[in-house]
């Protein structure tokens, strides 16, 4: 498999007047195409940081972010939007949704940041849809007449619509129950399984057990790394390997 | 009350743009409210301490020299009066006189040069002047010309009558209220040594005027003694009826001078109660805003037990803060401002403006915007018993009606970002209404400008129209060969009329009221006729009545008048009304045959006679001159064009000030509607920009969000315009008879006026959207 995205000796670094707080230290990691990685680390570790990094949101102090051999760390704003529409889809622990659109425009106003086909979008919307369990009634309501979950699946399929090459997600389960986390991980483990490269960002086992790969974050530097091979329901020696994993990285 | 200003100055710190942008709309409008009502309570004090400055006469006569000394007998042998003088003036009617640095300013006058060796105790001359010094070629003019006219003290200007060029230096102005403004009455008095008067006097062009001034007793109605005295004096001197003449009292004479400055005030109070309008705009749209941003701490402090009368009281308070602080800032920038403020109210009345700032008007200003101000806000702030601690919590009631997605971005032709924009200005309806007000009025006040300015401060024809002022482009007095010579022989010529006009009493019933008369020999050829309803007169029998003598006779058309010289009266049949707003209304049109009937030997004092496309007067001139050997020609454009320059120009700076303060209020307006837009939607913008949105994309679509709320406001303003400025014209002049106001729009020029505005909201949009650049998504997201 490629490496689509690599960081180098990537540092992040807040000043706040004479304090200076060094999140990213020197950080190294590679994502590779078809990859589920999953970031994980106490609170205030940096993995946000280090997700907002690699997408192109926000800027490494210093350190090289690579994407497909092309170095992005130097992209004036626009570029870096340009990019991102391009090849980056987000998933938020919200979900971000603009409450004076509907379900629909809301999925379109990023697909036509890219594609100008309405039509084929709005099918594309509906399909995508569909794939997270939503019916296609759904498209025309507001987002405040949905459910947390529902909410939350139909952001997926905006950071989906654009077919990006990797899809960014920030605890994208943080904010639901348990049933509807559930759902959110099993349509995230069956697009990665069709061919998705997913980065996410969590502090919940359950979540991150769906993870092809493992990256543990501690005080700004990737501590550890676990290969957990593909997903399957009901895998035991896989939720030991990562407890094991996670124990000795001090969770 | 201490926690209530509290929550109101917290608020106001988080507010602080709002709160200037506020402010400043109120302490403008305090400032045009301070202008409008120092002027208007202050004019009357201002024309006393003028007229005990000059003890000024309570009646004057102007009249030919040959017919003073009856004229004074008949005076001096009234009871009521107490005093009594007369001097001799030099008159022309064709007086040219050049100023300026290389005299490249000209001017025609048509004066009465006094010599300022004689007594003049009534009526004194103000100026600075020492008589033992004074120059031989010197001159004092009239406060108008300083004014209005922007004669200087000191300077040297040319006095050409005919071929005869007299140089003379400016010495000083004096005021003279009676004769203050050429728009009052065309009798301005010069003063020149008596060398230089004597030599004006060997000039056969020059004519001896008289001036003869009277004192009367307080007590005595100041119209009814001259209606009596004009009675007597017809009777008495029968010549006098077939001359040029003043017969001016004070009470008369104050409404002229008090004409244009108070249209002038009324139109700045109209702009103020405009802007008092936009202003509770603004604070409904900053009200309605602040409670959806400020939800869950209503939400908090509603759960902390604060009462809905409370929150209200502190809202209240926090915008009477603003209002108050900003009604003192605009009152004093008016106190400070009162000297050039009294000089402009001077070139409009012609006499000196002796007030300092005025308190009562300043308390009144603040206090008037202040209550207005707080008022609105407790009515708007009652909204606070509709929201329920519960939903303020959860981020605030919905209000949002989600029942119709406005264009839906699959079946957009739009851009991306237009179509956010326009998805953007759909979905805030109930706020955009408010700026679309804004934007209306201030349109409205922007277009009336425009309006004001291209009816009245471009050419005058308008203040002619409304004056009644009849002219033509060549302007004959003296003998004008009435019955004698056809004008139209004379080449060059397209049209003519002949005119005269006098005082006396008209009757209907039981009432009567003292009135101008005009006499033409052909009413259908009057240009500045503005005919309200009915017909101009067609025969000797037939009256036209201006508005206020209408009012005073209680008659309409078809009702017969008696019209009254004192020793005779005819019978005349009121045919139709018109308007005009010299001698304050008090007008009447007949015909020349008509004024025969009372007065048999009348005869013409003008002769207006129109000229060929392609002719000037200075190409006439010399035939004019030859024809009428015995007259005095003079030129009739240039007459009127100094008559109105003084209201010209303070009608050109009205319509400037209107225009600055629209385009000014506008870019206060929008940059705050737009800084606080950003303000609420800065989470969104954050996550447009995540999805990949650049800020020219998002900057695009604040534009485009604007545009049409500026546009349907800017519309609506030239509807407003439309409609509704010439019904506005007529209700303010409605006290001195006008009927109907249909003035000429210019809707090309109102159109630019709202692009303008257009382009204005656009720049400052991308001003206020500037802080779209700072806006980082990873902070957005992570907050």
């Amino acid at each position: 498999m490629s490496t689509i995205l690599q960081a180098k000796d990537l540092c992040k670094t807040f000043s706040n007047g004479s304090v200076q707080q060094h999140v990213l230290k020197n950080l190294n990691i590679e994502i590779e195409q078809g990859d589920f990685v999953v970031i994980m680390g106490s609170s205030g570790s940096g993995k946000s940081t280090l997700l907002y990094a690699l997408s192109g949101m926000d800027r490494p102090t210093l350190g090289e972010i690579n994407f497909k051999g092309e170095a992005i760390q130097n992209y004036s704003n626009d570029k870096l939007a340009v990019f991102r529409r391009k090849n980056c889809g987000f998933v938020f622990q919200q979900n971000y949704l603009n409450d004076t659109m509907s379900i629909l425009d809301n999925i379109l106003v990023s697909g036509l940041l890219v594609n100008k086909d309405a039509k084929a979008l709005t099918d594309e919307a509906l399909r995508l849809l569909k794939a997270v369990g939503l019916d296609e009634n759904i498209s025309k309501k507001f987002p405040t007449q949905l459910s947390g979950g529902e909410c939350q699946r139909v952001a997926m399929v905006r950071g989906l619509i654009n077919k990006p090459l990797i899809l960014f997600a920030d605890e994208p389960t943080g904010a639901l129950n348990s049933k509807n986390t559930e759902n959110v991980l099993n349509i995230l483990t069956e697009f990665n399984r069709q061919g998705q490269t997913i980065v996410m960002v969590t502090h919940d086992m359950k979540s991150a057990r769906r993870g092809s790969k493992i990256a543990y974050l501690a005080d700004g530097v990737i501590t550890g790394n676990c290969n957990l091979g593909e997903y399957k329901s009901g895998d035991k020696e896989r939720h030991e390997k990562l407890r094991t994993f996670l124990q000795e990285m001090g969770w | 009350m201490k926690k209530l200003l509290m929550i109101a100055m917290s608020n106001l710190k988080k507010k602080r743009g709002e709160a200037v942008t506020i402010g400043i709309l109120i302490g403008f409008t305090a400032l045009l409210l301070y202008v409008s009502f120092s002027t208007l309570f202050n004019l009357e004090k201002v024309e006393e301490l003028s007229r005990q400055n000059s003890n000024l006469a309570d009646y004057e006569l102007i009249l030919p020299l040959e017919l003073a000394d009856e004229a004074e007998a008949i005076i001096v042998a009234e009871q009521d009066v107490i005093a009594c003088e007369r001097n001799t003036a030099a008159h022309s009617d064709g007086f040219k006189l050049l100023y300026g640095e290389n005299y490249e300013k000209s001017l025609e006058a048509t004066p009465d040069i006094y010599c300022i060796e004689d007594t003049f105790t009534i009526s004194k001359i103000t100026a600075d002047y020492d008589i033992n010094t004074f120059p031989e070629n010197g001159i004092i003019l009239t406060k108008y010309m300083e004014k209005a006219q922007g004669f200087k003290k000191g300077q040297t200007i040319k006095l050409e009558l005919k071929d005869n060029t007299y140089e003379m230096v400016v010495v000083d102005f004096s005021e003279d209220a009676m004769t203050a403004t050429p728009l009052n009455v065309s009798a301005a008095k010069y003063y020149v040594g008596k060398k230089m008067y004597d030599e004006l006097m060997t000039n056969s062009d020059i004519r001896s005027t008289c001036s003869i001034r009277a004192k009367i007793a307080e007590d005595v109605d100041r119209i009814a003694f001259e209606k009596n005295l004009m009675q007597k004096l017809y009777i008495e001197i029968p010549e006098l009826g077939n001359s040029v003449f003043f017969s001016l009292n004070w009470v008369d004479m104050l409404h002229g001078v008090e004409m244009m400055p108070r249209i002038s005030m009324v139109i700045i109070l109209s702009f103020a109660i405009v802007l008092i309008f936009i202003t509770i705009a603004v604070i409904w749209y900053n009200i309605k805003n602040f409670m959806d941003e400020n939800m869950t701490n209503t939400g908090i402090l509603k759960a902390s037990g604060y009462t809905s009368l409370e929150l209200n009281l502190s809202l209240t308070l926090q915008f009477a803060i603003v209002a108050i602080i900003g009604s003192l800032c605009g009152t004093c920038i008016g106190f400070a401002g009162f000297k050039p403020l009294g000089n402009a109210i001077a070139a409009l009345s012609g006499i000196e403006w002796r007030m300092g700032p005025d308190p009562v008007s300043a308390v009144l200003a603040v206090a008037i915007t202040a209550v207005v101000v707080t008022v609105i806000v407790l009515l708007l702030g009652r909204k606070y018993k509709k929201i329920f601690v519960l939903d303020a919590l959860r981020g605030g009631i919905s209000t949002h009606n989600f029942k119709r997605n406005h264009l839906p971005l699959n079946k957009s032709k739009l851009t991306l970002p237009a179509g956010l924009g326009i998805k953007s200005f759909l979905f805030d309806k109930g706020k955009n209404v408010s700026v679309v007000l804004v934007i209306a009025f201030l349109a409205f006040a922007a277009c009336s400008g425009v309006f004001i300015y291209f009816n009245f401060g471009v050419s005058g024809d308008s203040i002619l129209r409304m004056s009644g002022i009849e002219m033509r482009t060549v302007y004959v007095t003296g003998d004008t060969k009435y019955g004698e010579l056809d004008p139209m022989t004379i080449e060059g010529v397209t049209d003519y009329l002949y005119g005269n006009n006098g005082d006396y009493t008209l009757r209907a019933g039981e009432n009567e009221s003292s009135c101008n008369v005009d006499y033409w020999d052909d009413p259908s050829k009057l240009t500045a006729e503005e005919l309200v309803e009915g017909r101009l007169p067609e025969n000797e029998k037939e009256i036209v009545l201006a508005g206020s003598i209408r009012k005073e006779l209680g008659v309409d058309i078809g009702d017969i008048v008696y019209l009254d010289n004192g020793e005779k009266y005819c019978e005349f049949m009121v045919v139709g009304f018109d308007q005009k707003i010299n001698h304050f209304g008090r007008k009447a049109m007949i015909t020349m045959d008509g004024i025969r009937r009372l007065l048999p030997n009348v005869e013409p004092a003008a002769l207006y006679i129109g000229i060929e496309e392609g002719q000037t007067y200075e190409s006439m001139r010399a035939v004019v001159e030859k024809a009428y050997p015995n007259g005095s020609v003079n030129n009739g454009d240039s007459i009127m064009a100094d008559t109105v320059s003084g209201v010209t120009n303070v009608m050109y700076l009205i319509c400037l000030a209107f225009l600055i303060a629209t385009y000014v209020v506008v870019f206060f307006i929008l940059y705050m509607i737009g800084k606080s837009r950003i303000v609420e939607e800065k989470k969104q913008l954050g996550v447009y920009k995540a999805l990949g949105f650049t800020t020219g994309q998002l900057v695009y679509k604040n534009v485009v969000s604007v545009i049409p709320v500026v546009t349907i406001g800017g519309a609506l303003g030239i509807l407003f315009t439309y409609v509704g400025i010439n019904p506005l014209i007529t209700l303010m002049f409605s006290a001195i008879g006008f009927g109907r106001s249909h003035y000429p729009h210019s809707l090309v020029w109102y159109v630019l006026v709202v692009v303008l505005m257009i382009v204005d909201a656009i720049i400052v949009t991308i001003v206020a959207s500037s802080k779209i650049r700072k806006i980082e998504p990873v902070k957005m997201i992570q907050e």
